[in-house]
């Protein structure tokens, strides 16, 4: 394939990839990947790279506004950056040594994964807890937003540790597959911390930047990143999560979800194969 | 501004929360932070697709060759490979745009004399200085 015809395809696929995304509240990482592997055939290890740097794309875009309209809890967002930064480092320590195989097969887990929490989860805001922890206490992390209604809603942190076990297996994974993991710590912070759901997805989304920008840093020091392959697809994923927001209002998204479930299992199923495939 | 109704019009969220004690006004903060973070990601797409369209236009129709480029060879890079070099500094730029977010952060804290944060901040900075530098090494 010439260099402009993977271009149009890298870029044309991210934007895809990056709409796709923000509709379904999932990074860009979880299509981008299989995208590059499965068709167009770059292998999995420059695939990681271009992807991680494609959601640090997505999540610097997005935290600058949700920062601004005050959705983003900085200081929750802080504090859980300890674990998942750890367990990025970790993880992208050692991508340099797991056999391409692995990859595909832990990738394809955490595609069957996302299509379980997404064909079980329609999501209903529950009622923001009451009652702090007593390190959210200290850490002062509990806040407030304003919802659609202009209503300022307080919410409270009732449990933290949980939480903190999940963003440090989540950063873990960010580090090894290049995905962001807000799979894992959004549904973290609903179900323990109590967060509204529109702050649980902006905080996670910022932490998201830090988490992949030190796996980024990694992959960069190592030369692990091809930039003409990892250029197309963080402008295209950017791009197409621009595109995403502004249609997302005039989308049934719980529909879409629905749909996306077999494509999700699809997809699982090809890259395990690919997986067994690569001996 | 912020009038909280007596009557919550749903009727079904009778325990609204209030307002914590411990909550801190972060606007200062917020205000600093999504514009540097809007800084960092205009200048990098500049240069990501400054670099790819020199790479486009210099190269279109050869083969895909997926060739990484260590950070290191940046320098002799930019004379020989402009676009690749280039849009590997865009790269370098995006991931620079959280760290330095962080940096921002610690800064904040340290001013305003909030210990707990200074550390938790550390902490998230030491381990991303960390990651560079085993990831250099290794």
């Amino acid at each position: 394939m010439s260099f402009v015809a993977f271009s149009a395809w890298a870029f044309g696929g991210s934007v895809a990839a990056g709409l796709l995304g923000a509709l379904l509240g999932l990074g860009g990482g979880i299509i981008v990947i299989p995208l590059l592997t499965l068709l167009l055939h770059v292998p999995i290890h420059v695939a990681v790279g271009a992807s991680v740097i494609s959601v640090v794309a997505t999540s610097t875009a997005s935290a600058a506004s949700y920062v601004r309209q005050h959705l983003t809890n900085i200081r929750i967002g802080m504090f859980l950056e300890t674990a998942t930064a750890t367990g990025a480092l970790l993880g992208a320590l050692i991508a340099g040594w797991v056999p391409g195989r692995w990859l595909f097969l832990a990738f394809a887990a955490i595609l069957g994964y996302t299509a379980f929490y997404m064909f079980q989860h329609r999501h209903a805001d529950a009622t923001p807890a009451t009652q702090d922890h007593s390190l959210a206490q200290k850490l002062h992390l509990a806040s407030s937003y304003t919802d659609e209604q202009g209503q300022i809603i307080h919410y409270h942190v009732p449990r933290v540790w949980p939480t903190y076990l999940v963003s440090l297996l989540a950063g873990g994974f960010s580090g090894l597959l290049g995905i962001g993991g807000g799979i894992f710590k959004v549904p973290a912070m609903d179900a323990w911390m109590r967060l509204p759901i529109k702050v649980a997805t902006a905080t996670s989304n910022f932490m998201i930047g830090v988490t992949a920008a030190t796996g980024a840093t990694v992959y960069l020091a190592r030369g692990q990143i091809d930039p003409l392959v990892a250029a197309p697809v963080a402008l295209g994923v950017v791009l197409g999560a621009r595109l995403g927001a502004k249609v997302m209002p005039r989308i049934p998204s719980h529909i879409l979800r629905l749909l996306f479930v077999p494509v999700l299992i699809w997809i699982a199923i090809q890259m395990i194969l690919k997986g067994v495939a690569s001996a | 501004m912020n009038t909280r109704s007596l009557t919550p019009s749903s009727g079904s969220s009778a325990a609204a929360a209030a307002p914590a004690a411990t909550e801190v006004d972060e606007v200062q903060l917020e205000t600093t932070i999504s514009r540097w973070l809007a800084a960092g990601m205009v200048i990098s797409a500049i240069l990501l697709a400054a670099g790819w369209l020199i790479a486009l236009v210099q190269h279109p129709s050869s083969a895909l060759l997926t060739r990484p480029l260590p950070l290191a060879k940046l320098p002799t890079a930019l004379r020989q490979e402009t676009g690749p070099a280039v849009a590997l500094l865009g790269l370098t730029a995006l991931a620079l745009t959280p760290i330095v977010r962080v940096l921002l952060t610690l800064g904040h804290y340290f001013n305003r004399k909030e210990w707990s944060f200074v550390v938790i901040t550390g902490i998230v900075l030491v381990t991303m200085v960390i990651g560079f530098f085993l990831g250099a090494a290794g």
